[in-house]
């Protein structure tokens, strides 16, 4: 039943809201669209050519979308997260940007990479991923090894207290993939294409293993509690028992109204090697159906593409610009750059839609790592196997 | 004024005839646009629907039913119907990956079409006046044609095409001049929208100044119900509801079909699903009694301390002790949980500082079940209690004074005649009460929600009962939305209910004393 009231509403809607022609319709949720309106307004006034923007929730765009774009009553351009990439470029429905260079490195290279899908289907504008966040009151500076952490880790922690040096929210495999990732392991390796190939499930490979032991080794020493949510870790961080956490820009707010002094870096080389956090971007994508491809990679890259509209959505949406010349202007703020440089060394979260394949198996062997019932070996070796035999693989 | 006795007054027959019109204009509407569908199902059901309900409406012999028939709509409706669905269900693969029909998914595998790297290219002109497309000229290495928006493909020898510059491509189709790129670009999403029929594949709008012969990626041979992938030539075979090759592959979409008992049989076969399903049994059953039997013992107990006359302050413990029943579950369940958190939960707080001990309550699965015992113990014995006292009081004194004339000890007293005349009207509430306990989906999942995790991708944990299982596989997970795993369970679960209800209904006596009781 709701399926069908949606379909009635989407047609009642489908014939006010599809792309005509010689002018932009962009669909964007309640807090980008009125950035997109003002900057549409001044393409208008250069160009004379109309620019509408459609308010939509989030959570409907892509869905709407891909029911409309094939009818060709889809928008131009619609505003949404990188990791619908996979899904509606599989299905056809986005155009190829062929950025120019010169435009193409002034854009964050990570934020770049995650809308590619063997060929880029998306402008990113904003970026985020976690870092690591300290209380500035019990580590005054951050460790420069993960090995020097730990150390002062071990020095701060007391869980009769209880008081923790440093924690990792768990079983949570997103927060947990930087352990993961630093000693090479990843999710889904890429193909000749570029795309990623849901049949190369890196989750048990060597590194992912290795960095997997690294953190049960915490575990089992009681540095790190098995079994800490969100809630737990976050009252503990705010009562000043918690120095050093993976945490994401969403916990600033919260930490900041406790009257903690935090500050926010990239977590420390592990073996010298980088821990690299999942990043999730988002951006504007174009319908291959539009009938208006070249004013809108005109508006894109002349419009668009700009410090000024990037800062713009910047005040709307204060997420880390992924347009550099944006990112410098904004760069100041210590806590921003903290989680810029965090997520410089990321990759993007896979764009495919076999990732949602991977999170319950993944989980499930986080929670079994964490608390010692099985090694990583034989966690991840059977976390993989199963998504493997999830996504038809041999 | 007139009065017909088998009518009523006038006004309240012209409102009931018109009422009931309007309402079998707007069914009749409806069944012509379901008929024009093809959804004859539904049109029978409409159809007998409203002639019921005409001739209820104007049938006095049928009078008494226009009272049941509401009743006996909505006991379908909500009952026997989701109930005859997920039976059904049970017996199919409708899961992610296998929603359609057989006719949609070869309609949608033979519409897939793909670019051969040598396809013939067509370059073309679009011809038109007045903001309007009349016509595209195409030519190429296959011959040239001319195309209509509408998809219809002349031979250029039907049309009169006029080369006025002398390049030997027409300058004027039908007296029509051609259209510049910029008109063109306006008419562009009319033109991705064919795809016309050529040779063996379809012709389709490739650039903006070509067309490219796209061919067919399957062809369907209904005589052997195959289908040939004319890319690679392999052939895949039609077998339990997905199309297959001889080397396994799989093709996406499947379409839905009976399998049997093939998803029960999983429960008994499949390692993941055997197992799964024997540990959430076992400990659904386990958790089911246990709670119930403590829940009762300390419930009866609390009662016959209440009882006692001799005890002091009677109603203010009664009330104290009714409190956990008057808190809504919803809070209560929460706040449990929160004792339980093993950094900083009340219990681990106490224990650390007293005894020195951690207990990883909700990490642990003894733990975490041991912990979804104790709340529901707290949450339903006041209940037990309040059903205890009752039933305490209506043993007759006189019976306690006779056993105590012939010197029968406390223990006996209590055993030979307070606990089975309590049974008698007990009973069928504890068996009630097995039965909501055994699909207390509200408890585990806001305690636990099912963990601690205890195998990798079975979705089934440590405190999983079957109700919040059965959640799990059509909610959850990796494989996506299994309702046919779900129905099965959700089946199977049905029978274990209705042999608990059937035994309480058959089995025990005690019902018709409660009955006469009452």
């Amino acid at each position: 039943m709701r399926k069908l009231v949606l379909v009635g509403l989407f047609l009642v809607a489908g014939l006010a809201f599809a792309a005509e022609p010689g002018k932009i319709l962009i669909w964007a949720d309640d807090t980008r669209a009125p950035v997109f309106r003002e900057i549409g307004k001044a393409y208008t006034e250069a160009t004379g050519i109309p620019i509408e923007v459609v308010e939509i929730g989030f959570g409907q765009i892509r869905d709407q979308f891909v029911t409309a774009a094939p009818t060709g009553e889809g928008p131009d351009i619609i505003i949404g997260a990188h990791d619908w990439v996979g899904e509606l470029a599989a299905s056809g429905l986005l155009a190829e940007i062929l950025l120019p260079p010169e435009l193409a490195a002034q854009f964050d290279p990570v934020s770049l990479e995650a809308f590619v899908y063997g060929k880029l289907y998306g402008l990113p504008y904003a970026r985020e991923g976690v870092g690591l966040l300290y209380n500035k009151k019990l580590v005054p500076e951050l460790p420069a090894t993960f090995e020097e952490l730990i150390e002062l880790a071990r020095k701060l922690t007391d869980p009769t207290v209880p008081q923790y040096g440093f924690v990792v929210q768990n079983p949570d495999p997103y927060h947990e993939f930087p352990f993961l990732s630093a000693l090479g392991g990843y999710i889904f390796g890429y193909d000749e294409e570029g795309k990623l190939n849901p049949c190369d499930v890196g989750l048990d490979s060597p590194g992912a293993i290795a960095g997997a032991k690294i953190l049960q080794d915490l575990f089992a020493e009681g540095l790190i509690p098995a079994g800490l949510d969100w809630d737990t870790w976050t009252s503990l961080f705010t009562e000043g028992r918690i120095a050093m956490v993976i945490t994401g820009p969403w916990f600033v707010g919260r930490a900041k109204a406790a009257g903690i002094d935090i500050g926010v870096g990239p977590i420390p080389p592990i073996q010298g090697k980088n821990p690299k956090p999942f990043v999730g971007v988002q951006g504007v994508m174009v319908s291959a159906f539009s009938p208006n491809l070249p004013i809108v990679f005109d508006f894109l890259f002349n419009y668009f593409a700009t410090k000024e509209t990037m800062l713009a959505l910047y005040q709307k949406d204060p997420r880390i610009p992924a347009f550099l010349p944006a990112y410098e202007e904004v760069a100041e703020d210590p806590i921003l750059k903290g989680f810029a440089e965090s997520i410089a060394n990321g990759v993007p979260m896979p764009n495919i839609p076999q990732m949602s394949a991977v999170w319950g198996a993944w989980y499930d062997a986080m929670a079994l790592i964490g608390n010692l019932q099985l090694t990583p070996e034989e966690a991840l070796k059977q976390a993989a196997d199963n998504i493997r035999a999830t996504l038809g693989c041999k | 004024m007139f009065r017909s006795k088998s009518f009523g007054s006038v006004p309240s027959t012209l409102i009931k005839v018109s009422a009931l019109s309007l309402l079998d204009a707007v069914a009749i509407f409806f069944a012509v646009l379901l008929a024009w569908e093809g959804s004859w199902l539904l049109v029978g059901l409409i159809a007998g629907g409203l002639f019921g309900l005409n001739i209820l409406a104007f049938s006095r012999r049928l009078y008494p039913f226009r009272y049941l028939a509401p009743g006996l709509f909505f006991m379908i409706l909500m009952v026997v119907l989701p109930l005859v669905y997920t039976v059904y269900i049970s017996f199919t693969n409708y899961a992610t990956g296998n929603i359609l029909s057989k006719d949609q998914v070869i309609g949608l595998l033979t519409t897939r079409y793909y670019l051969p790297p040598d396809a013939p290219t067509f370059t073309f002109r679009a011809f038109g006046e007045g903001g309007t497309l009349y016509a595209l000229y195409l030519w190429g290495p296959a011959g040239e044609y001319v195309l209509f928006p509408d998809g219809r493909l002349d031979a250029p020898s039907l049309h009169r095409l006029e080369d006025l510059d002398g390049d030997g491509r027409p300058d004027l189709v039908d007296g029509k001049p051609a259209l510049s790129t910029p008109e063109l670009t306006r008419f562009v999403s009319t033109l991705q929208n064919l795809a016309v029929p050529f040779g063996e594949g379809v012709l389709r709008l490739s650039t903006l100044s070509t067309f490219r012969l796209y061919a067919p990626q399957y062809r369907y041979d209904p005589a052997t119900d195959t289908l040939v992938d004319l890319r690679t030539g392999k052939v895949y075979r039609a077998q339990g509801g997905n199309f297959v090759a001889p080397d396994g592959e799989k093709l996406d979409p499947g379409w839905v079909t009976f399998v049997g008992f093939a998803n029960y049989l999983r429960f008994l076969r499949d390692p993941l699903y055997h197992r799964a399903f024997v540990r959430v049994f076992g400990w659904t059953v386990i958790w089911a009694i246990l709670t119930v039997t403590l829940s009762f013992a300390l419930g009866l107990g609390l009662a016959i301390l209440l009882n006692d006359r001799h005890l002091r302050l009677r109603k203010f413990y009664r009330s104290l002790l009714i409190v956990p029943y008057a808190i809504p579950a919803f809070i209560s369940i929460l706040i449990w949980r929160g004792f339980f958190n093993v950094e900083v939960g009340l219990f681990n707080q106490v224990l650390t500082q007293y005894f020195g001990v951690r207990v990883p309550w909700l990490t642990d699965p003894f733990w975490a079940r041991f912990a979804c015992i104790l709340t529901n113990v707290w949450l339903t014995y006041p209940y037990m209690m309040l059903v205890s006292l009752g039933a305490l009081q209506s043993i007759p004194e006189e019976m306690y004074e006779a056993a105590k004339v012939d010197g029968a000890t406390g223990w006996q007293r209590f055993s030979r005649i307070t606990f089975p005349l309590l049974l008698i009207s007990v009973a069928p509430l504890l068996i009630g009460s097995f039965a909501f306990t055994f699909n207390n989906f509200t408890l585990i999942w806001l305690l636990t929600r099912g963990e601690p995790v205890v195998e990798i991708g079975s979705r089934a944990g440590a405190t999983d009962i079957l109700l919040s299982y059965a959640y799990k596989l059509s909610f959850q997970g990796g494989r996506g939305a299994e309702y046919n795993m779900t129905a099965a369970l959700a089946v199977v679960i049905f029978i274990i209910v209705a042999l608990i209800s059937g035994i309480s209904f058959t089995r025990t006596k005690a019902l018709e004393e409660v009955s006469r009781g009452l």
